[in-house]
């Protein structure tokens, strides 16, 4: 009785493009899943000891991608070691001892652009600097040093949020104490943001190994005959070796190619959902 | 230099307690009558401390700050040898003549607790100066990349000049004599971007529409990370399924020779940038205040109404931030262009033609580059290109998301 | 140390033969454009508890915060005129903040215990100022414990979360906390504004107690709690532009029984009833 010929009218126009919404929010999401469940069903069936534990033979037509692997285990144990303090301590100038001026603002326009370049000129300035002016050649150390720049701004950008989430209360109740600024951030701040500190590098490192342009850029190599003994050796990884073996080697297997996408999904995923899961438990905690 | 004089000094300057060798440099440059150069030591080391090339370079932990420390500790006795002999036998004196705490000479009437004046807290310095070395890091980083770009792109002009380099359509970097003209990497960098935002905006504002607005809890709470996760899925296995299961498909539907196209290289690229303007645009729908909601609830809209006329506008800003993001994602993603987009060197006229954007081309190009080549200098070139557009599109996208954060939030 | 509790009516200090520990003369706070503060001139003496009193707002709490300098925290605070602690001026360029704080302790208006245990929360300060000697800690920690008259409560739940106290323990805690470090003057901003009637009492005993030994100034906005536990008290207000003044200041039973000022006598009684 109330509703007017117009308000079902509207109504009406409502509930078809409450379907167009929903429609592209599956068109979204409908791919991701394809794509997860297609590598995991395609490539399941390559996944088998030898290929995880061996290296590759004949270019890669045969034996495994244990180099690869390792490479990129490597890599990411590289990229965390060097972006990790950095980030840290960047992110605690900022929160704890920047003061509002323009370098602040400065910094902060930085971090908001550096999260931006491509990965691609990242390999660029990895090849220029740490490559050939500081001559570590194509090695696992201007690797891992190219991505930790890459991470770096997440790094920053997660940190300063989980030191920003600590209560301003702890640290004027540590100050008031006699404490001084660099204990309080230490024994009081520190330690509380640590687990929100630790997800956004673990995310952010995830990330920056399932890169490819970067290491491209530096030179990864496609096969080597023993794996690194040292940061100066060369390395494989595999992104890389799955952009080889995708594009690269004529007659390569189809199913090296799903396999090596398979390891390098679970890979980076497992680190996501680590990431994800500690952050979740830690804000069921807070609450 | 060093008369017997100057050898006493520095007898004096070593029997004083650590705590005063330390703060003699800071006494020496309170001094007036200490010359100018050395000043100039402190903001040296500064200097040296921020810089991004030095002798161990900061991002190597421990053993990278060591040096750093080492130049401190250097800088500390440049400065105690640069100061006159008289003046530093004076301070030295002032400096063992007072008691313990290092109390200032001043004659205060009142005071009897010396315990409230400033003490001097090496560690505290020492680490307030990493923590700041490792705070401008981010800026050393972004500034050093772009210095980098030009130091070794720049000197391609001398060979091309600046605007045959953009606007020439013939690219043969290792014929002889070699030809550099990125337009047809802009064009196809232009066509691919243009193509995935024309897709990718729709899609994604109606997702975030549909995410902050309409859908249940449930469905919310489960596509939120599934688009988290397609965030997380490395660009070389889109590229890859892209590969295999798209570029068939984009063959058949448009009858085309081949499914490396421009269409194909957008059409992924829309998907890759749809988690950063599905969150964005979310974000910037859900910060509209509910008031603006309940207002045009009561004049009776519709909900969808309500969506169109009242929260897309208001939310405006942010989503052109989000497409601004999008952009620059798109314009910068490396990997699935490289292997999807065809890669021909032509400058292309429609999106079903083979293209290769300019990340591709510095991706298939630079291990074949001779350092300070020619090709090479032009990669690097076109690296300085891609730079200053993605940093333009990310400096549009924080002014406006700033903007829009202000209007809400007072 | 014996915990007095229903102590009969002290002796209102007045403070010219006593020794002054606090002093302000003059003093203004802006925030930003703002100023909070507006020329106060106040003589706070050792060994007594001195109540801040006033409605909500008129700047109680930037006024405690000046003893400690706890306003340098805040980015847009700036203090002008002279705030002196044991006559020695304290926002001197060569003050040392921290070594103010160690004098100049301050409680929270919200209990806020560090997230770690009962034992590192009072073994914090000591800790930070160079006490690592297990033995030398326990000793310290449980005679501040004692002092906050806690110890009894805690005495098993010890390296247990200080989170897991009552509100009441967790002010005591943080009480304790202070009383570790050894200062000379205790600044309270509301105590026992969270708490129940129970622990309200308690922590006024304590205060009672530890007013032999400590200069405590304490922020309230409980009529009844200002004239229960302080020798001195001194009313804030508002003036028309917002800005907090001093408008009476002098022994709390004359304040309470005859104040000088209308807007005193309005103010209290309108909170009487
Ligand atoms: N950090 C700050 N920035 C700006 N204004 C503030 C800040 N802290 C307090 N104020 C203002 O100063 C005045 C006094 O505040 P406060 O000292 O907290 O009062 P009280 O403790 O008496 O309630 C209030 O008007 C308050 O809004
Ligand atoms: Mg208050």
């Amino acid at each position: 009785m109330i509703r007017s010929e117009r308000g079902h009218g509207a109504k009406a126009t409502e509930r078809i493009a409450f379907g167009l919404l929903a429609l592209a929010t599956f068109l979204v999401v409908a791919p991701v899943i394809y794509i997860v469940v297609f590598i995991l069903v395609n490539g399941s069936g390559s996944i088998s000891w030898e290929f995880l534990t061996q290296a590759p033979r004949h270019r890669g037509l045969e034996g495994g991608i244990f180099p690869a692997i390792v490479g990129t285990f490597y890599l990411m144990i590289g990229t965390l070691l060097f972006a990790l303090p950095v980030g840290v301590f960047s992110a605690i100038y900022l929160t704890e001892y920047a003061r509002r001026n323009w370098l602040t603002r400065l910094i902060n326009l930085s971090i908001v652009n550096l999260a931006g370049v491509p990965s691609i000129v990242f390999g660029l300035f990895g090849l220029g600097l740490f490559v050939l002016a500081m001559r570590s050649g194509s090695s696992l150390l201007a690797a891992s040093l190219t991505l930790a720049c890459q991470a770096l701004a997440m790094i920053i950008t997660t940190s300063r949020e989980a030191l920003m989430a600590v209560p301003r209360s702890y640290r004027e109740g540590s100050l008031a104490l006699g404490a001084t600024k660099w204990q309080t951030v230490l024994h009081v701040v520190l330690p509380q943001a640590m687990p929100g500190i630790i997800t956004g590098t673990v995310l952010a490192t995830s990330r920056a190994i399932g890169e490819t342009a970067p290491i491209l850029a530096v030179g990864a190599a496609f096969l080597l005959p023993s794996l690194p003994s040292s940061p100066l050796d060369q390395f494989m990884a595999l992104p890389y070796h799955l952009y080889i073996v995708a594009t690269q080697v004529p007659g390569m297997p189809e199913r090296t190619m799903w396999g090596t996408a398979l390891v390098l999904l679970v890979v980076v995923l497992s680190f996501n959902t680590m990431a994800m899961v500690v952050r979740w438990r830690f804000r069921q905690r807070r609450v | 230099m060093l008369g017997t004089d100057a050898k006493s000094i520095l007898k004096s300057i070593k029997a004083l307690p650590f705590r005063k060798k330390v703060l003699l440099p800071v006494r020496i440059l309170s001094d007036s009558r200490v010359p100018i150069g050395a000043k100039l030591v402190i903001p040296g080391l500064l200097l040296y401390l921020i810089m991004p090339l030095d002798l161990i370079p900061d991002f190597i932990p421990v053993l990278g700050q060591l040096d750093d420390l080492l130049v401190i500790i250097l800088a500390l006795g440049l400065i105690v040898r640069l100061c006159p002999p008289q003046v530093l036998h004076e301070l030295v004196l002032k400096l063992g003549q007072t008691s313990s705490p290092p109390a200032q000479p001043k004659n205060q009437s009142g005071g009897r607790n010396p315990r409230l004046l400033k003490r001097f807290r090496l560690g505290e310095k020492i680490m307030e100066l990493f923590i700041f070395g490792n705070g401008v890091l981010a800026i050393v980083v972004l500034v050093g990349i772009f210095g980098l770009l030009l130091k070794e792109g720049l000197p391609i002009f001398a060979h091309t000049p600046f605007w045959r380099f953009l606007f020439g359509d013939k690219w043969y970097p290792v014929s002889s004599p070699p030809t550099f003209g990125i337009l047809p990497f802009l064009v196809a960098s232009l066509m691919i971007t243009v193509g995935a935002i024309i897709i990718a905006l729709p899609v994604g504002v109606a997702t975030a529409a549909y995410l902050a607005e309409v859908a249940p809890k449930a469905i919310r709470e489960s596509v939120k990370p599934l688009i988290e996760l397609l965030a997380g899925v490395p660009s070389v296995v889109i590229g890859f399924v892209g590969l295999l299961v798209l570029t068939p498909l984009v063959r058949n539907v448009f009858h085309l020779n081949t499914g490396l196209t421009g269409l194909t290289a957008a059409i992924m690229l829309a998907f890759m940038s749809l988690p950063v303007i599905v969150s964005v645009s979310e974000d910037a729908l859900s910060m509209v205040p509910n008031e603006y909601k309940e207002a045009s609830y009561a004049l009776g809209a519709t909900r969808w109404q309500t969506i169109v006329h009242v929260l897309i506008p208001a939310a405006i800003s942010g989503i052109t931030a989000a497409v601004m993001l999008g952009v620059g994602r798109a314009i910068g993603e490396t990997m699935t262009v490289l292997m999807v987009a065809g890669g021909a060197l032509s400058v292309p006229h429609s999106l079903a033609e083979p293209m290769r954007p300019m990340t591709a081309t510095i991706a298939a190009e630079v291990n074949n580059a001779v350092r300070g080549g020619l090709q090479y200098q032009a990669l690097f070139a076109i690296g300085a290109a891609l730079f200053l557009i993605t940093f333009a599109t990310n400096l549009i996208a924080d002014v406006v998301l700033e903007r829009q954060k202000r209007r809400f939030q007072t | 140390m014996v915990i007095f509790s229903g102590e009969i009516e002290r002796i209102p200090a007045v403070p010219a033969p006593e020794k002054i520990k606090l002093r302000t003369s003059g003093v203004n706070l802006f925030y930003g454009t703002f100023q909070a503060l507006r020329n106060i001139s106040i003589e706070i003496p050792a060994q007594a508890i001195t109540a801040i009193i006033g409605p909500s707002g008129c700047g109680k709490t930037s006024f405690l915060r000046l003893f400690n300098r706890m306003n340098d925290l805040i980015h847009n605070a700036r203090v002008e005129g002279s705030v002196e602690l044991d006559d020695m001026p304290i926002y001197d360029q060569n003050t040392d903040v921290v070594e103010l704080r160690k004098r100049v302790g301050m409680v929270f208006q919200k209990p806020n215990p560090f997230p770690m245990s009962v034992f590192d929360n009072v073994a914090f300060g000591p800790r930070r100022h160079g006490k690592d000697n297990r033995k030398e800690l326990e000793e310290i920690v449980e005679r501040s414990l004692h002092r906050a008259a806690l110890l009894d409560e805690v005495k098993d739940k010890i390296h247990e979360s200080a989170l897991s106290l009552s509100g009441g323990q967790q002010q005591r805690l943080c009480i304790a906390r202070v009383l570790a470090v050894d200062p000379e003057v205790i600044l309270m901003d509301e105590p026992c504004s969270a708490l129940d009637p129970v622990a309200t009492l308690k922590i006024e005993d304590l205060m009672r107690a530890l007013s032999e030994n400590y200069t405590i100034v304490i922020v309230t906005h409980n009529m009844q709690q200002a004239a229960r536990v302080s020798d001195m008290a001194a009313f804030l207000m508002m003036a028309d532009d917002k800005t907090g003044e001093l408008v009476e200041y002098g022994p709390t039973n004359r304040v309470f029984t005859n104040p000088k000022d209308p807007r005193t006598e309005s103010y209290i009684t309108g909170r009487f009833g």
